[in-house]
């Protein structure tokens, strides 16, 4: 068949390998472009999302593909040799479609059963057929795996009760907060994870909303759905004075929010408690900003380490409700 | 002491045990239910206690807030019954975990000397005692409460820091409810030991003829007083939350403690129990 599938999630990668490759690729270079300009590959997919970058390619000569493929990472990813081998996989043929499966029927998500990376597989998918990246096989693969996606979501539990990284951070404010009832978001930029950890904050009582992006129409468009208030990015610094709670996921190369920023703050706060949420990968807020006292900082992975845990607990009290 | 509140007594003490048991092991297997049913637990070890109050009180005539052991004993009972009032506003029943061992032990310390009859010098012999122990004493079992809940704000705001989401700070109160605790139980605390203090002092100008005597104890309490003043301070003008008011409210009650126990041994005081 000689297909390839290379690439790191969030089991193989820590956050700052992650954010290191999909910042390479998210700005000066096409990362399909370079990558159907190796001979060898005659069809690719591109899929980079917070958790996971990988590489779904059909091959003529799947030796030096890989080879070509493994030096495009490490040219981008400015990883080391060691790096490389521990955080990489890579699976041929039957498996790289077994693995695609997974990944389209978020099997292999961070939250087992979270819906949004079917989205995300079909953007990617959408992506490459904007380049003809995709021929026969990699159509029909594709298509297999959405199918196969839908059918182990209607098929079986896993989508119900899901543990999420939004719900994660809706659990962590309560465990600031308490009641969310009169608190207040600032939202930064858009994703869909982060306007889904929104959406639960305001069905657990938030009650105002505020949206800001780098583009102030498309941040007029998510508060138009949020029922919330649009605020011009350089009035940022200004609204986190008076918000409670922070969710940045936006797509800049740097730091969004840093530590001065958020010290220029704090006496009109009065000490108020602050939770920042960066959902961005790279991360937006400088992780500095985590140790200013009444400042509670968590980033993607940092959710995932709860979600990790909560699951572990839902495991052992499924074993319990087994009779041995 | 009679039977009927030998009886009491016992009952309280047992049920105090018990619930402190609960609470403990509510921590320990995670859930919240266990500490809501220590909850009600710790009532009816409340309600015995206050029978018991009323018994003594009925027998002998006198508030019994004159023997260390007694104070002690009102101690437990004033903080068992600020807790659970606070639990008809806010769900904070885990802090129960902090509260109920407390009590149990302020009242295993009490209950030797409880029974026998306490004759009053001539000097205590006033309205004016029970009136300056009972309020300096709610005082303090307020402050105790504020540091309960001010140590637990601490345990897990170090966790939510280091992001260690784990273990039995799962079912801990929020820091927005702890601190809000430890904020009402100073509001309320500073102005009844403050009362507690002033009365003393009408009374000690009536009996040693001065309001103020430069008493070890009275130096150290008021040190504490003035530590609760600055929280109290802090708190109100200059907007201290969390962490920091947290930390100062247990600094200022280990002074506080200081003065309730230590003084006694280590220095004389005018200030002695009977």
């Amino acid at each position: 068949m000689n297909l390839i599938l290379i690439g790191m999630n969030h089991k193989t990668a820590p956050l700052e390998i992650r954010e290191r490759l999909s910042l390479a690729c998210g700005d000066s270079i096409n990362p399909l472009i370079e990558i159907m300009n190796i001979p060898q590959i005659k069809e690719a997919i591109y899929l980079s999302t917070c958790n996971r970058v990988e590489v779904l390619a059909h091959a003529v000569d799947e030796k030096s593909a890989v080879e070509k493929l493994k030096t495009f990472i490490f040219n981008h990813g400015n990883l080391s040799p060691e790096d490389m081998t521990r955080c990489l996989y890579l699976y041929y043929d039957h498996d790289a479609v077994r693995h695609l499966f997974r990944v389209a029927s978020s099997i292999d998500s961070m939250v087992m059963g979270e819906p949004q990376i079917l989205g995300q597989v079909k953007d990617a998918y959408r992506t490459a057929i904007e380049h003809n990246a995709t021929g026969v096989m990699l159509n029909k693969i594709i298509h297999h795996a959405f199918r196969t996606a839908k059918r182990v979501r209607t098929e079986t539990g896993i989508a119900s009760n899901a543990v999420s990284v939004s719900f994660a951070a809706v659990e962590l404010a309560k465990k600031i907060f308490g009641n969310l009832k009169g608190k207040t978001i600032l939202l930064i930029g858009a994703g869909e994870m982060s306007e889904l950890a929104a959406k639960h904050l305001i069905n657990y009582g938030v009650e105002k909303i505020f949206i800001t992006n780098r583009t102030y129409a498309r941040a007029v468009q998510i508060a138009d759905n949020f029922h919330g208030t649009a605020i011009e990015f350089d009035r940022l610094q200004e609204k986190i004075q008076d918000v409670d709670i922070v969710i940045s996921s936006t797509g800049a190369p740097g730091y969004v929010i840093d530590v001065s920023m958020i010290a220029a703050t704090l006496r009109r706060r009065k000490n108020r408690l602050l939770f920042l949420i960066d959902i961005a990968v790279p991360r937006d807020i400088d992780p500095a900003v985590g140790e200013i006292d009444n400042v509670y900082l968590y980033n993607i992975d940092n959710l995932q380490d709860i979600v990790d845990s909560n699951l572990q607990i839902r495991k052992k009290e499924a074993e319990k409700a087994i009779p041995s | 002491m009679s039977e009927m509140e030998l009886l009491f007594l016992k009952a309280a003490l047992v049920v105090y045990l018990i619930s402190a048991l609960g609470y403990m092991c509510s921590l320990y297997v995670r859930r919240v239910l266990a500490a809501k049913v220590s909850t009600w637990i710790l009532f009816a070890a409340f309600v015995f206690h206050t029978v018991f109050f009323a018994l003594r009180y009925s027998k002998t005539g006198q508030t019994p807030v004159i023997s260390l052991h007694e104070t002690l004993s009102f101690f437990a009972w004033a903080m068992a019954g600020i807790y659970l009032a606070f639990q008809l506003k806010t769900k904070t029943r885990v802090l129960g975990a902090f509260v109920s061992p407390l009590t149990f032990l302020l009242m295993i310390v009490a209950s030797p000397g409880l029974g026998g009859h306490v004759s009053l010098p001539g000097i205590l012999q006033s309205n004016l005692v029970p009136v300056h122990v009972i309020l300096a004493v709610t005082g303090e079992a307020l402050f105790a409460l504020a540091s309960c809940a001010g140590a637990m704000y601490l345990i897990q705001e170090g966790m939510i820091k280091n992001k260690r989401m784990s273990g039995f700070i799962r079912i801990f109160p929020s820091l927005t409810d702890l601190d809000r605790i430890n904020h009402i139980c100073l509001m309320w605390g500073f102005p009844l030991l403050t009362l507690g203090i002033l009365v003393g002092s009408i009374w000690a100008r009536t009996a040693w003829g001065s309001l103020w005597q430069w008493d070890p104890k009275q130096v150290w309490t008021l040190t504490a007083w003035f530590a609760y003043a600055l929280l109290l301070h802090q708190r109100l003008a200059i907007g201290w939350k969390g962490r920091k008011a947290a930390l100062f409210s247990l600094v200022a009650f280990a002074i506080l403690l200081a003065s309730l126990f230590f003084i006694n041994m280590f220095f004389v005081t005018a200030h002695t129990f009977i």
